[in-house]
């Protein structure tokens, strides 16, 4: 369907007659007092039905979390591009045109918009989060060497290439039906009740896909949602908003910009004894989720290295910019370049090769295997997979390469760099990890799915429909997933986390046991089995060593009034956390993965270009290799944009500069390493007990990219060996260039 | 006003239509919602759909199928043309073979960039008759994915040609003659002036077929917008929602469309399109094939014109400095009478030209090097493929013995608009061989510019990395190797 163009998203749906549209006005300013808005003129524009502001709605904020946001900004504007009004109007483009028109008189306050602006005035959504273990000030203060530094860590727009887009239908009495490009329908629809102030019943929220997520259409689709049905509300018709490229990146959060601040202390071999790190977080105006994505960076700062003495303080900056919100890796990949930068700038410190100095500090299996957090990771395979991917890459036949190439070139010189990765799967807020699933079989022996997950372009509601076909024995062609409801499964989490096959997976399986349980009690009577059960294999159903066709007995239990749907329920078992004391077991399990990067620099200009990359990654027993494959080789690309390409630029006064795909630069098809090598480890599973004891995927191999980013740190490095710390992320190439003339 | 559409033979009215809508909101509103809207801008492909025209190469009329980004190109460009979008692709249930390769390869996930990159596919498998990684980067080079990586896209574009020979002859292919003849008939209509009324509005839209009737119309309409490929002024109508409301297109003007050579110079009509300019263009100056690869993504290079990118005076427009270099002439022309200048002279101020009201470009006069020539270009991006230049460089050195005794550079990004950079002329020459050079270059263009700290590059590395740039430059001149790491691959070697 995606090839032919026959798969429909929302926009692509023919709308009722008489669906109006909607567009936002923004504001110009990052902060101030609004003193009036004009919307004459935007009223008077052709094809214009209405104009409203924050007065016109009566229960105005929303937001995840806290409800801190505002759908349209009342009083005070707190980030530019905020919406300041909503036009609705007979067409998308006479609604836009009219936005332009809204004009606001707004006294200007100065703005706080740097993480160092929010440092400086103490500018907090919240008290700073605090993970620690031993003793780090003393460890430090005894340790031989020490090492400090800063490190900026820059964000990341999400660039989905479906941008936000709602439909809200009314249909009888105060019900209504929303189209929502979603990772989050429960959520949509809890909010646009709210808004509404009907219950939660009246309201469903469909999502047949999206073009694309990755965590910004986790908590950012509700405003959209919210304004249609508050039009269809004060209209009784159907209204439709679709956000135009730009004002989708001005309005929405994106990956949370980082500064790690750290010291550390070590060996003489390298071995970290004690690190105080200081992770904060520009959060933006409000809370969305950034409580939970500080937490995570806190609980990435270790990644896979054993630091027996820890403290990770982590910081949630409120700033004048839009709220920063879930973005694949969830604050996990910032605190992951953290401490990989440090350990890099140790190994460099004392001059030995950064793979050794990694090594020794790895957790292991039976000692040293406890997090700072105070978790057991229970499941280590990162020394198997390192060893493995160093034979299975060449590196160290590389690094002499590299070495030798280094000595007869003077005006490019290579880098090479190893990174592991160990991502602690589960959501961090423990209500979050239960799934529901809908399996029903028609009397054709014809099956349909359903359940809370999301179809983003992960490849879900494959993944699910294999568990379910693989259940009964039948083809995969037999399953049908159709749009996800909150008509049909209600209260589910978010598609994120990484955790949509982990969860729907396994609520499927039960629902499916469920109507087998069904099926089984039914055919030992029918057929007077005894003991023995029947058993769905090859579309077949096998009785007593019979066959029967899956569909001819689907039917005849239907005739003998065999109950063929069942609900499932899964909610993950083992975890547990002390929010207060930051302690506990938030993972259920960990995936790993291992990355080798090879970047070739150009001295003169800070040019780089990434020229070999190797990965070997842990999905436990895959549950499709193909799909499996794609999220490691989709999520690395994405993280190495977020490292080399992809700079976002405000100005002093906090406008967002970079706006547009002209100039926000998300890696194009020559970016892709031309030698490109990505494995699964082979022959392992889960050891917790998963769904099919596979691991989940969407998220981890993002934080592989970090190896490229430490190759360009060793390609400076390798250009002046006094150059060990001062390159910030994103490499773009001017922060190469200024970073390898840093000593000139 | 006709198309050709899809698999249909018969011709399609465009409609009484807003001359300011584009292709993509007339396909959505006719319910081809295949061709996705991503940016609106030109810069992600989501939208690229595939042209048709009509072409004659030594005596034989073929069609030629190019790609373009539906989201700015206007509707009323397509009059006479063969328009393919992703619907018209299979056949049936039959997939085609650039399809049925992206299936099994996994080449999609959201699926929403897919009938962009299927449509690249589709072109380069028309135009293409074998393949390799760079022409795939070339081909796709306007099409951004999020989800894949790329990586199962670039296989599926290996796969689709691998089993080209097995595959019979696709749609398009087989029924070449037919389409031909249908295109022909639409081809027949000469002068287009179309007047569109929207209430008490009227919208005109003119697109004549040779120079005389345009240079009637402009003097008539003085401020009447001149619109070309349009691929960077139909970003007014998509991002600033501004409406024209008399559209000049030069897009038929045959005269417009030549190129010339004498013993001493190329003339390139203004409304040549880059890749149409470009066997010329690297037949003289081999150096510009990699600059121009960079200069934008296939779909705009396949459109774009060369005298768009000068009258538009974009202070980064990568076109202008490599001309600059290459004292390059413009012939301009209002109602009957022409003038010639020198192209550095052209730009006045940011946005602003000699160009008086009625009066457009008509074509570009390139000197023709001598053996002992050399243009070097240089083009700094955030990214190497489909981005704007923060810095872009043309250097052309004149040497005898290998030693240089004059140089013209140009110079996009540095300031309002693309400039010569005359001091640092004389400097370069003075030093080009001295240790010196990269200070003394750094000293002339910090005298001569004051480059924009912007989004693409602040002030202070515009400077120092084109003083940079300079030192590459003489690198290059005394044969040191230095690369270009755009190109730079280790596939053979390895």
């Amino acid at each position: 369907m995606h090839v032919q163009g026959s798969a429909n998203y929302i926009d692509d749906v023919a709308v009722p007659d008489g669906t109006l549209h909607v567009a936002f006005a923004l504001s110009n300013v990052a902060h101030g007092k609004i003193k009036s808005i004009d919307i004459d003129a935007a009223r008077n524009s052709d094809g214009v039905h209405s104009v409203i502001i924050a007065e016109d709605i009566e229960n105005l904020s929303i937001g995840p979390i806290r409800h801190d946001e505002p759908i349209l900004a009342s009083k005070e504007v707190v980030f530019f591009g905020q919406a300041i009004a909503a036009i609705l109007a007979d067409s998308h483009n006479q609604a836009k045109k009219a936005a332009l028109l809204v004009k606001a008189e707004i006294e200007e306050f100065e703005s706080i918009v740097t993480i160092d602006q929010a440092m400086k005035s103490k500018s907090f959504l919240d008290d700073p989060i605090i993970v620690s273990t031993g003793d780090s000030k003393k460890a430090i203060k005894k340790a031989k060497n020490t090492l400090t530094g800063s490190l900026s860590i820059g964000g990341q727009e999400h660039y989905y290439l479906e941008g936000q887009v709602a439909i809200s239908i009314p249909t009888e009495g105060n019900e209504m039906v929303v189209h929502s490009s979603t990772q989050n329908p429960t959520e949509v629809q809890h909010l646009v009740a709210h808004v509404l102030s009907v219950p939660q019943n009246a309201i469903e929220v469909i999502t047949r896909r999206m073009g694309g997520g990755f965590g910004g259409k986790e908590t950012d689709s509700s405003q959209l949602a919210c304004i249609c049905a508050i039009f269809s509300e004060k209209t009784n018709k159907p209204v439709k908003a679709r956000l135009p490229r730009k004002d989708d990146i001005l309005l929405t959060g994106k990956r949370h910009d980082f500064v790690a601040n750290y010291e550390v202390g070590y060996s003489d071999e390298g071995l970290i004894e004690g690190i105080n790190l200081e992770l904060a977080a520009r959060c933006g105006y409000s809370l969305d989720l950034s409580m939970a994505i500080v937490s995570r960076a806190l609980f990435h700062a270790d990644n896979a290295y054993h630091i027996p003495n820890a403290t990770f303080t982590g910081y949630l900056c409120k700033t004048n910019t839009a709220s920063n919100t879930a973005f694949r890796g969830f604050g996990g990949p910032q605190g992951m370049l953290a401490i990989e930068n440090i350990v890099e700038e140790i190994a460099n410190s004392i001059g030995r090769d950064p793979l050794e100095v990694r090594r020794i500090n790895y957790y292991q299996k039976d000692t040293n295997n406890v997090t700072p957090y105070d978790q057991v990771i229970e499941d280590n395979i990162i020394n198997e997979i390192t060893n493995e991917l160093i034979e299975d890459s060449n590196y160290l036949t590389r690094r002499k390469k590299v070495e030798k190439f280094n000595k007869e070139n003077k005006y490019l010189k290579k880098g090479l760099a190893f990174s592991p990765v160990k991502f602690g799967i589960s959501f961090t807020t423990q209500f979050l990890n239960q799934a529901g699933a809908l399996v029903s079989i028609y009397k054709d022996g014809s099956i349909h799915l359903n359940h809370g997950g999301t179809e983003m372009g992960q490849g879900l509601f494959i993944k699910v429909a294999q568990v379910v076909a693989h259940e009964f024995g039948v083809d995969i062609s037999r399953v049908k997933v159709s749009a996800t409801s909150t008509a049909k499964v209600p209260n589910t989490s978010p598609t994120a986390a990484s955790s949509g096959s982990d969860m729907n997976g396994m609520a499927a399986r039960e629902a499916c046991l469920r109507i087998k349980n069904n099926l089984n009690n039914f055919a030992k009577e029918f057929f007077d089995l005894g003991e023995n059960n029947i058993k769905f294999q090859d579309s077949f159903v096998v009785i007593n060593k019979k066959q029967m066709p899956f569909n001819e007995f689907i039917s005849l239990a239907y005739l003998n009034r065999v109950e063929l749907f069942s609900n499932g329920f899964y909610k993950t078992p083992k975890i547990h956390f002390d929010a207060v004391k930051q302690k506990g077991h938030p993972f259920f399990y960990y995936s790993y993965g291992a990355c080798v990067s090879e970047v070739v620099l150009d001295c003169l200009t800070g040019e780089y270009k990434i020229l070999a990359v190797d990965i070997l990654h842990d999905v436990g027993a895959s549950l499709n290799p193909a799909i499996d494959t794609g999220q490691i080789v989709g999520g690395f690309i994405q993280g190495m944009g977020w490292l080399c390409s992809e700079e976002l630029k405000w100005s002093d006064s906090g406008a967002l500069l970079t706006t547009g795909a002209s100039t926000y630069k998300i890696p194009a098809i020559g970016d892709t390493p031309e030698h490109f090598e990505v494995k699964i480890k082979p022959n392992i599973s889960n050891h917790e007990n998963t769904i099919h004891k596979s691991k989940a995927v969407g998220e981890p191999p993002l934080m592989l990219a970090i190896s490229t980013w430490l190759a360009i740190k060793n390609a400076i490095y390798n250009a002046d060996k006094d150059n060990i710390t001062g390159l910030d992320a994103p490499a773009s190439f001017e922060q190469v260039f200024f970073s390898l003339n840093k000593n000139s | 006003m006709k198309i050709l559409l899809n698999q249909s033979f018969k011709a399609v009215e465009l409609g009484d239509i807003n001359p300011n809508t584009t292709v993509l909101e007339w396909l959505r509103g006719n319910q081809f919602v295949g061709t996705k809207e991503g940016c609106a801008s030109g810069d992600c492909g989501a939208c690229t759909a595939v042209v048709g025209e009509l072409s004659s190469i030594n005596n034989k009329t073929e069609i030629q199928y190019k790609t373009i980004n539906t989201c700015i190109a206007l509707a009323y460009s397509l009059i006479g043309k063969h328009l393919i979008t992703v619907e018209g692709l299979s056949e049936g249930n039959k997939l085609h073979p650039v399809q049925k390769a992206m299936v099994a390869e996994n080449g999609s996930q959201c699926g929403f960039c897919t009938p962009g990159f299927v449509m690249s596919l589709f072109a380069m498998y028309h135009n293409e008759k074998t393949v390799n990684l760079p022409k795939i980067n070339e081909a796709l080079s306007g099409n951004l994915c999020r989800c894949t990586g790329y990586k199962p896209i670039i296989s599926a574009a290996f796969i689709a040609f691998s089993e080209k020979k097995q595959e019979s002859l696709d749609f398009y292919e087989r029924n070449q003659a037919q389409l031909i003849e249908s295109l022909t008939q639409l081809s027949g209509q000469k002068n287009i002036s179309l007047n569109f009324k929207d209430g008490n509005k009227n919208i005109l839209f003119d697109a004549p077929s040779d120079i005389a009737t345009l240079s009637q119309v402009l003097s008539k309409n003085p401020t009447a917008n001149i619109v070309a490929a349009g691929t960077d002024l139909n970003l007014e109508i998509t991002q600033s929602m501004k409406e024209f409301s008399h559209i000049v297109s030069v897009n038929r003007v045959s005269e417009l469309k030549q190129i010339d050579e004498t013993d001493t110079e190329i003339k390139i009509g203004a409304a040549v399109s880059y890749e149409e300019a470009k066997s010329i263009l690297v037949k003289y100056w081999p150096d510009l094939d990699s600059f121009l690869e960079r200069f934008a993504s296939l779909p705009i290079k396949n459109w774009a014109t060369i005298g768009g990118n000068i009258a538009n005076a974009s202070p980064i427009g990568d076109m202008p400095p490599v001309l600059i270099a290459l004292e390059s002439k413009l012939n301009l022309r209002k109602g009957d009478s022409s003038r010639t200048i020198m192209l550095e002279d052209f730009f006045i101020s940011y946005k602003e030209t000699l160009l008086e009201p009625s009066e457009f470009i008509e074509s570009i006069l390139i000197p023709k090097p001598s053996n002992q020539d050399r243009l070097i270009t240089h083009k700094i991006s955030k990214r190497f493929e489909d981005d704007i230049s923060a810095v872009c460089m043309a250097m052309n050195v004149k040497s005898k013995e290998s030693i240089p005794h004059s140089v013209k550079i140009g110079f996009g990004g540095m300031s309002g608009i693309p400039q010569r950079a005359i001091e640092l002329e004389k400097v370069f020459l003075n030093n080009w061989d001295k240790d010196a050079l990269v200070s003394a270059a750094y000293e002339a263009l910090d005298n001569e510019f004051t480059p924009f700290s912007d989004v693409r590059a602040s002030s202070e590395y515009r400077l120092k990395v084109s003083a940079a740039l300079v030192k590459k430059s003489s690198l290059m001149l005394k044969g040191i190797p230095v690369e270009d790491l755009a190109h730079y691959s280790e596939l053979q070697s390895s």
